[in-house]
């Protein structure tokens, strides 16, 4: 801890605006997932918990708001704030699994294609093109609707949308390691494979991914926002972000537009933290923006 | 085309560009001719009469093609094709047809058109339509003899909903055609179907009943009820059908537009499966075979509370499976006064059947295809948790819902579904949601729930073999009395239908909820 303390990327964060920012965002949307739904009144995913003659209240400041639904109620009679809350648990814990299973997909198939080339790397690179020239959500929208709805369907709709990003960076990274001369000298010494990738490509290809590992948070998000928007996303009792949006997005010319725009504020700010974060490590960690 | 752009035209394109705009020059020149587009929530899927019947491709249908009886917005019967009828003994029923009546193609209705139909029903999907059909023939080029297998004093009110096509052009075209050229004796005739955009048809100027006052309609299915409003506020559809009931009071305040609303037929239903095993309890037996149980369901669901928050108040809550108008309607039979919303009753009643600590089960309905039908499931979801029945959510669009649900519904426990019965007569509904299935070809071929009373089965059979229409709502109604007792479905509620239109278009709000241009009129 002491080290990182000093180290030159802790120096420069502290000197960096737009990164404490982010940071900050980060932190009070970890802090807020993790013990938010001890704070809130209401579990909006309890069906027995909502009272329906609650429902369609505005937000607190508002005439006809009651204390009790600070930012007022959906039609189901389910706390915004309380739905904010619980939502965003479902949408960091998709966006950031989602995350880490391309990033380990995608960083292993990269590995391989960039290592041992031949037949291997162009089938693995032409699978990855082939991905790469389809509209993500359209994609994902196209698995959902094979595979059904769920929140582990979103997930294996995002992994196989997102590990494609991290195969091309790490294949193109492991080309160049494997020129050089200590992968040369690993090689001679008589390594197996497998160790010469695991113990010294992998810690050099590393950086650039935690780059766009990290914008990749902020993206699955938004990305299962839109599907749940599109209504193949969670079930409808046990709304993310996305969907809270949508369930809003009905009655928002009705003149009730709580339902849809706090949700809405708050992907926004989640995803502007995120990328704020992102956009100091990519200075930061790439020398040739030094 | 215009996605080339101009530089992109060769001479054919530029040949067709001219004959187009010479046609569009001619239609102008003809009479400044009035115009109205409606958006509907849905397309139609086909536009065969005799392949499909749902409400969207019924409101198309009835534009192209005519019954030989039609039905008035106020549900009752009236001449059609047919300019009489009589019944000569109690199985054969005579029709007169209207002279001079033109089919689209310039063709004269004849008997032989209105026999052939028969027939062709026969082999369709809808042959429900024609069940209670034995034989036709006719007699001479403009009467036709109907042959019932048993006395059935319904008839005419039956062949309301039998749309006559043209024989020639039909055997021409074959089923797929005729499933996308419609050509019959209707007020419009079909002018260009883009499937999920628009569907427009032309004036028929020989119809029988006088040339229609609007020249051009155009049908829009736009699904997303607010998109819908905002299609009519911005200007891009002079009609829109199924106003969001959260719009209503917003479009209302609005000077330059008008809300027509009326009560509909539509009943929301749930079927509630009575089988041995039901497919989503995971129980050896399914709970929902004591009657006891099925009431509990009925008095945990508050009815009130559905019509005034989910629904606006734009509902009314169903009192029984048929509205008043109908034949089998028992006056002062009520659900709501039989089976009053009462939590505590209601688990009292599980306790009593020995599930107080209730099931899980799934419910089946659509997320796109009635007015809050989403909203509906999760806060029947929320009422039933209260007696510990845990409900899962299964909603689908309306594509894939009635395909899932199809019996013998192997899948389902819980369906709710909407159900209307345009024909008037409690007999039809009862005869297909809730007559035990098997028994009969014809007969409980939507019988979601397996519901089998041989009583209430007496009650039906009764009601088919007599001629008399008092004696057959005499016998619906001790049908209607059984059902209310054994309580196959649990009735909701009927929905309003609501529609919104600029101030200078005249609406014409059908009981059927069948949208009819040839009643509308654009000043």
């Amino acid at each position: 801890m002491k080290r990182f303390a000093a180290s030159e990327l802790f120096h420069s964060f502290r000197h960096n605006r737009s990164a404490m920012i982010g940071a900050a965002i980060v932190a009070m949307f970890v802090v807020m997932v993790s013990i938010g739904p001890w704070l809130v009144a209401q579990d909006p995913y309890d069906v027995a918990q909502l009272e329906l003659m609650d429902s369609f209240k505005p937000p607190v400041w508002l005439e006809g708001g009651v204390p009790q639904y600070l930012l007022g109620t959906d039609g189901q009679g389910r706390d915004v704030l309380a739905s904010i809350v619980y939502g965003s648990r479902i949408s960091l814990f998709i966006g950031f699994t989602a995350m880490l299973g391309s990033c380990v997909l995608g960083a292993a198939l990269g590995l391989l294609a960039g290592f041992y080339g031949g037949k291997l790397d162009s089938v693995i690179m032409r699978i990855a093109d082939i991905q790469l020239s389809f509209p993500s959500v359209l994609t994902a929208l196209f698995l959902m609707s094979a595979f059904g709805t769920g929140a582990d369907k979103v997930l294996i709709a995002l992994i196989s949308v997102g590990w494609v990003v991290y195969a091309r960076i790490v294949r193109g990274s492991t080309l160049r390691e494997s020129q050089k001369e200590y992968v040369q000298a690993a090689r001679v010494s008589g390594l197996p494979n497998r160790k010469i990738i695991l113990r010294h490509v992998l810690p050099n290809v590393l950086t650039p991914l935690i780059v766009v590992a990290t914008i990749q948070v902020g993206t699955f998000i938004l990305i299962e926002a839109s599907l749940s928007f599109l209504g193949v996303g969670v079930p409808i009792t046990e709304p993310s972000l996305g969907l809270l949006i949508k369930n809003g997005f009905d009655v928002l010319f009705s003149g009730l537009w709580w339902i849809s725009v706090f949700p809405g504020l708050f992907i926004m700010l989640i995803v502007f933290g995120i990328n704020l974060l992102g956009d100091f490590l990519r200075d930061e960690l790439n020398p040739r923006l030094k | 085309m215009m996605k080339n752009g101009l530089a992109g035209l060769t001479r054919r394109n530029l040949f067709a560009l001219a004959l187009m705009s010479g046609v569009a020059l001619s239609g102008a020149a003809h009479a400044q001719g009035k115009s109205l587009t409606i958006a509907l929530t849905a397309d139609a899927v086909i536009l065969d009469p005799h392949a499909a019947n749902e409400l969207t491709g019924n409101i198309m249908f009835y534009h192209f093609y005519d019954p030989l009886v039609s039905r008035t917005p106020e549900l009752g019967f009236e001449p059609g094709l047919a300019e009489s009828w009589q019944i000569v003994d109690d199985t054969t029923w005579v029709f007169k047809l209207r002279k001079g009546v033109k089919f689209h193609n310039g063709d004269e209705l004849k008997a032989s058109d209105v026999v052939y139909t028969f027939e062709r029903l026969k082999k369709a999907l809808m042959s429900n339509l024609v069940a209670n059909i034995a034989s036709s023939r006719a007699i001479d080029d403009y009467t036709v003899e109907i042959k019932t297998p048993k006395p059935y004093a319904v008839l005419h009110m039956a062949l309301a909903e039998v749309l006559i096509v043209n024989e020639k052009y039909t055997k021409a075209m074959g089923d797929e055609q005729m499933g996308l050229k419609p050509m019959g004796t209707g007020p419009y005739k079909l002018a260009e179907w883009v499937k999920e955009d628009r569907l427009s048809m032309t004036a028929h100027a020989d119809y029988w009943r006088g040339k229609p006052k609007i020249d051009t309609v155009t049908f829009k299915p736009i699904t997303n009820p607010a998109t819908r409003t905002a299609a009519l506020l911005t200007g891009g559809v002079d009609v829109i059908q199924d106003l969001s009931v959260r719009d209503v009071a917003s479009v209302k305040a609005n000077a330059a537009y008008d809300v027509v609303t009326r009560p509909s037929l539509l009943n929301m239903v749930i079927a509630i499966d009575t089988r041995e095993k039901s497919p989503t309890i995971d129980l050896p037996t399914n709970p929902m075979r004591d009657r006891r149980v099925r009431e509990a369901l009925v008095r945990a669901i508050n009815v009130e509370a559905i019509k005034t928050v989910v629904m606006n108040g734009f509902a009314t809550p169903s009192e029984q499976y048929v509205p008043s108008s109908h034949l089998g309607y028992v006056p002062g039979l009520d659900f709501r006064k039989l089976y009053p919303f009462d939590v505590e009753k209601a688990k009292a009643l599980m306790k009593e059947a020995g599930f107080e600590k209730g099931f899980a089960m799934t419910l089946d309905t659509t997320n796109n295809r009635y007015v809050n039908d989403g909203a509906i499931a999760q806060a029947l979801a929320g009422m039933l948790a209260r007696i510990n029945v845990k409900l899962n959510l299964n909603l689908m669009p309306r594509s894939n819902f009635f395909g899932y649900i199809r019996v013998p519904s192997d899948k389902s426990s819980f369906i709710m579904s909407g159900w209307d019965t345009p024909s008037g007569d409690a007999g039809n509904m009862y005869s297909t949601l809730m007559y035990s299935r098997g028994k009969k070809p014809g007969f409980g071929q939507a019988n979601r729930g397996s519901f089998a009373n041989d009583e209430f089965d007496s009650w039906i059979d009764k009601a088919d073999a007599t001629a008399d229409i008092k004696q057959r709502d005499a016998f619906l109604k001790e049908a209607t009395q059984v059902a209310a007792r054994e309580i196959p479905m649990i009735p909701l509620h009927y929905e309003q239908d609501i529609y919104a239109a600029k101030k200078n278009v005249k609406v014409v709000p059908r009981m059927d909820k069948f949208i009819w241009a040839y009643e509308m009129d654009v000043n």
